[in-house]
């Protein structure tokens, strides 16, 4: 597949690392020069400086014989210039990254075929989170019936007591399977005689129903959690006081500017809207931070997200969550400090590379400290894997299936499961793996 | 377990050394299958003991090929200094399988000889310890061809073309391989630039052939011809290399290596746009420097030769100097002096970025003196800001920071060799004069081939010392991949953690 990445930021260049080591031919349209000099040096694509809505660099980029056009430079307007543009030179598909919903509306008619919206995404992860109290990740598939909950091993977790494959017999009565561990940065793709150390990052696959005996075993202890403190008065943060609300959970805002204050006390009724700068550790004292608060910290700079995480867990709050514009900072600085992170640009290109396999996958999950991704696909009826057990499939060393959703039962299925046609079938996988496995299935 | 786990955490050095491993693998089986092909050419000869020792290289190479590459995992991902060190080190080894054919066949039975000989041929050089080649067995004749052939347009570039040689990791190394400062993309994947410019490359070579072998070639020395040619190799079959041909085989071959004197990226795109070539202010450059050395050797061959023959001597020589091939219709050794100076000077100039010459490159030239002129003007304004352009295009600091520490480089690897190989020298029995030690030199650094006095046209590199044979070598790899893949090699940083 032909594609042209506009903006270099963290989605774009996160993106173009991405496609580009998968095989798909990639070009990316940048206006500094100096990043697109930088990005040349690491990916194997051609970047172009320029203005990526301009007609006359987008031609250079044959956009007339690209089947995709992702804008995502940090202009709402730009990106919609460039789908517009690329779609009268005749690209087939365009998505474009729109932070403002207002300018959202309307898009589709300026050639815009998909918006991305990170933050919705990114709000719900936060619930997620705050809900099961110590994972760092809970993602859903096959509609939410099978959920992947990721956390770091706790010091004497029931995990943590030998081979994965002996664990599996003790733990029987309920499903579940490890899919990988992350641990000093390499990731660990889980077999039978695999040892689960304190501190890997665990990756595991359950039902719904199970999430809680999932978080049990990694030693995650899960904390009643009643009140979130947002810093910070942006876009995210408004969609999380929402959803935060709507959880159950009492929410303050702190916000450094008296005008935005007001505007947010006015849109949100239900939250305590402080005007004060969040990093400041009298503003946090008068809120009289316990072990049942969260502090979030949601503004648009990674320094005070992180400062205002630290000095509320410093403060008593029993947990704090941090949204990172710079991705590799959620991976980097996860469990140092503050509880978890989250990047609404990590689940932008989530949600991107989604789209780019849309087809054949039906949902993509990406994680901040491993290139291995998480993938849902329908196994179609005359592939190589139908009617056959998952021990008899030969999958690539790199694969793991984690859950299986038939006729709308799902489970966790073992080596003797036999794969159907029209099963949803989710798994872990290495990025080199992932052509290989999704063939394999749908091909 | 440790085929699940990526390798990005463990030392550079041995993520380092696994890589040269890997890429060895790899290229080690394409050298294997060129010289099965010298075998098969070797058996339409009736060659038959000469055929079997090339096969038996073959088997060798392959086998050291697969092993490695069985047991070798696929490393994970280089950053660009591995990806320059990788292919330093990967030449110095396939120099030495290449040499198998010539030790085994007993062709050339000295070592030093024969990795003399296998990297003069991959790195396009064309200097060679044979008086006459010859007297060579055709196998191991057409083997001597085929790798200039290969080395021409990079052996690990044919590796990223063909397999998906370790992903991105291939474009850090087919960048190390590519002479000139940056390659030039033709589509946004390195693995279709590089499949693209082989393949235009295989077929200028084809037509080379056929328009030899309508003149006084035979279809042997046609197909031998072309491949030196193309690459700017410079080996032949005969002892006075092109001075026994036609002049239409002459002129044939000084437009060929002109040709392989251009960017094959330029070609690519001229394909349909012949006027692409004009627009390129690298190419007129180019033709601008090559149409200078003709007049002015034309003009001082003129009072001794016939007009034409003046004109297509200095042609075709000058030509062949500058592209770096190589070939001589004539011995420089004997023209005036005044001339033979030209000839050194033309030894360091180099074709387009991007072809398959050696030498400091047009580009670089061209950038070398625009940035000279723009100091120079500072000079002037104080307080101007000079922009150095090239074809256009503003070349930034970093570029002409490299562009000049390039030129620094040679220029110390020319002088300090120089000195060392005249040192090597003093030791044996025989003394080389300064000519025939500094030409040597740069005719090894530049990938040219014959230099003057001893090692001219009409002489070689036998009775050089063992020791100078091998500094010669080296310096041919370190010319071939322009300086710093090699030099990086000897830096401390690559090799702690």
């Amino acid at each position: 597949m032909r594609i042209i990445i506009v903006g270099a930021g963290a989605v774009g260049s996160y993106l173009a690392e991405r496609l580009s080591a998968e095989g798909q031919d990639v070009v990316v349209i940048e206006y500094d020069e100096r990043r697109a000099a930088q990005l040349q040096e690491t990916i194997d694509a051609l970047v172009l400086t320029g203005n990526g809505a301009s007609k006359k660099v987008l031609e250079q980029a044959n956009a007339d014989k690209s089947d995709l056009l992702i804008a995502v430079s940090n202009s709402d307007g730009a990106n919609v210039l460039a789908c517009f543009t690329a779609t009268e030179l005749g690209t087939k598909t365009t998505i474009a990254r729109i932070e403002d919903p207002e300018i959202r509306e309307g898009a589709d008619r300026l050639g815009v075929d998909v918006v991305i919206d990170p933050s919705a995404t990114a709000a719900e992860e936060l619930v997620g989170i705050v809900g099961l109290g110590g994972a760092s990740e809970v993602i859903q598939f096959a509609d939410g019936k099978l959920v992947m909950v990721g956390g770091i091993v706790a010091p004497n977790a029931p995990i943590t007591g030998g081979p994965l494959r002996d664990l599996r017999i003790r733990q029987a009565e309920w499903g579940w399977v490890v899919a990988a561990l992350v641990r000093d940065g390499r990731t660990i793709v889980a077999h039978g005689d695999t040892l689960v150390r304190t501190g890997d990052h665990a990756l595991l696959m359950t039902t719904d129903d199970r999430v809680e005996d999932a978080t049990k075993i990694l030693g995650l202890k899960r904390r009643n959690l009643d009140r979130a403190i947002i810093m910070g008065g942006t876009r995210l943060a408004e969609l999380t006081a929402d959803v935060m609300s709507e959880a159950g959970l009492s929410v303050v805002i702190i916000d450094e500017d008296a005008d935005r204050c007001t505007a947010l006390a006015s849109r949100h009724s239900q939250a305590l809207v402080i005007c004060g700068d969040p990093t400041d550790p009298d503003v946090l004292a008068d809120l009289d931070l316990g072990p049942k608060d969260v502090a979030i910290g949601l503004t648009g700079w990674d320094e005070v997200n992180l400062l205002g995480c630290l000095v509320a867990k410093a403060s008593g709050s029993g947990m704090a969550i941090s949204r990172f514009n710079r991705i590799s900072y959620v991976g980097l600085l996860s469990g140092l400090g503050i509880d978890a992170a989250v990047s609404s640009r990590l689940m932008a290109a989530s949600a991107i590379l989604r789209f780019v396999r849309h087809g054949q996958v039906e949902q993509v999950a990406t994680f901040s400290d491993t290139d291995a991704e998480a993938l849902e696909v329908e196994v179609s009826t005359g592939s190589e894997a139908c009617n056959k057990t998952l021990f008899d499939l030969n999958l690539p060393v790199g694969v793991i299936v984690g859950g299986i959703s038939r006729d709308g039962t799902t489970f966790v299925p073992d080596g003797s499961t036999v794969v159907r046609g029209g099963d949803h079938i989710i798994f872990f996988s290495l990025p080199r793996d992932i052509e290989e496995s999704v063939a394999l299935f749908t091909a | 377990m440790t085929d699940t786990e990526q390798l990005s955490n463990q030392p550079l050095a041995i993520n380092l050394l696994k890589t040269v491993a890997y890429v060895l693998g790899s290229v080690l089986l394409f050298i294997a299958i060129a010289m099965a092909a010298s075998a098969v050419v070797s058996v339409l000869y009736s060659e038959y003991e000469t055929a079997m020792w090339i096969l038996v290289s073959a088997l060798i190479t392959a086998a050291f090929g697969y092993t490695t590459r069985r047991v070798v995992q696929r490393p994970t991902s280089i950053t660009v200094k591995q990806g320059f060190a990788t292919v330093g080190l990967a030449w110095f080894v396939f120099s030495i399988f290449g040499a198998l054919p010539y030790l085994l066949s007993g062709a050339i039975p000295s070592i030093s000889d024969a990795v003399f000989e296998t990297a003069s041929g991959f790195t396009t050089t064309g200097a060679s310890i044979l008086p006459d080649p010859g007297v060579l067995p055709k196998g191991i004749s057409f083997w001597r061809a085929l790798t200039q052939w290969l080395g021409g347009m990079g052996v690990i570039v044919l590796g990223v073309a063909i397999l998906p040689l370790l992903g991105t990791g291939g474009m850090q190394l087919a960048r190390a391989e590519s002479p000139g400062p940056t390659p030039d993309r033709l589509t946004p994947r390195f693995q279709g630039t590089a499949k693209r410019l082989w393949i235009i490359y295989a077929i200028i070579t084809v037509v080379e052939m056929g328009f030899l072998w309508v003149g006084d070639m035979t279809g042997f020395q046609a197909v031998i011809h072309s491949l030196t040619t193309m690459s700017t190799g410079g080996f032949g079959t005969e002892a006075n290399s092109i001075a026994g041909f036609s002049s239409y085989t002459k002129w044939v071959i000084t437009f060929f290596m002109f040709v392989a004197g251009v960017s094959f990226a330029l070609h690519f795109r001229a394909w349909s746009k012949p006027l692409r070539y004009w627009k390129n202010s690298e190419f007129r450059l180019y033709s601008l420097i090559i149409v200078g050395a003709i007049v002015i050797i034309a003009g001082g061959l003129i009072s001794d030769l016939e007009p034409m023959e003046a004109v297509q001597d200095a042609a075709f020589n000058a030509i062949s100097l500058v592209t770096t091939t190589g070939f001589a219709s004539t011995d420089w050794g004997m023209w005036r002096p005044a001339l033979q100076i030209m000839v050194v000077g033309l030894m360091f100039l180099g074709g387009m970025a991007g072809s398959t010459a050696g030498g400091m490159k047009t580009f670089r030239l061209g950038v070398l003196s625009k940035a000279a002129y723009a100091d120079l003007r500072r000079l002037v304004h104080p307080r101007g800001i000079f922009v150095t352009r090239f074809g256009g295009k503003r070349v930034t600091d970093p570029i002409i920071e490299a562009v000049q520490s390039y030129f620094l480089f040679y220029m110390m690897l020319f002088i300090t060799s120089t000195f060392v190989l005249a040192f090597i020298d003093a030791n044996a029995s025989e003394g080389l004069d300064l000519v025939t030690a500094a030409t040597a030199v740069a005719a090894s650094i530049g990938n040219i081939g014959p230099g003057l006095g001893e090692v001219g046209p009409a002489g070689n590199y036998a009775g050089l010392p063992d020791l100078a044979k091998w500094l010669l070598s080296s310096l041919m790899i370190v010319g071939r991949l322009e300086i710093f893949p090699v030099l990086v090699l000897f830096t401390r940083d690559l090799w702690r953690r």
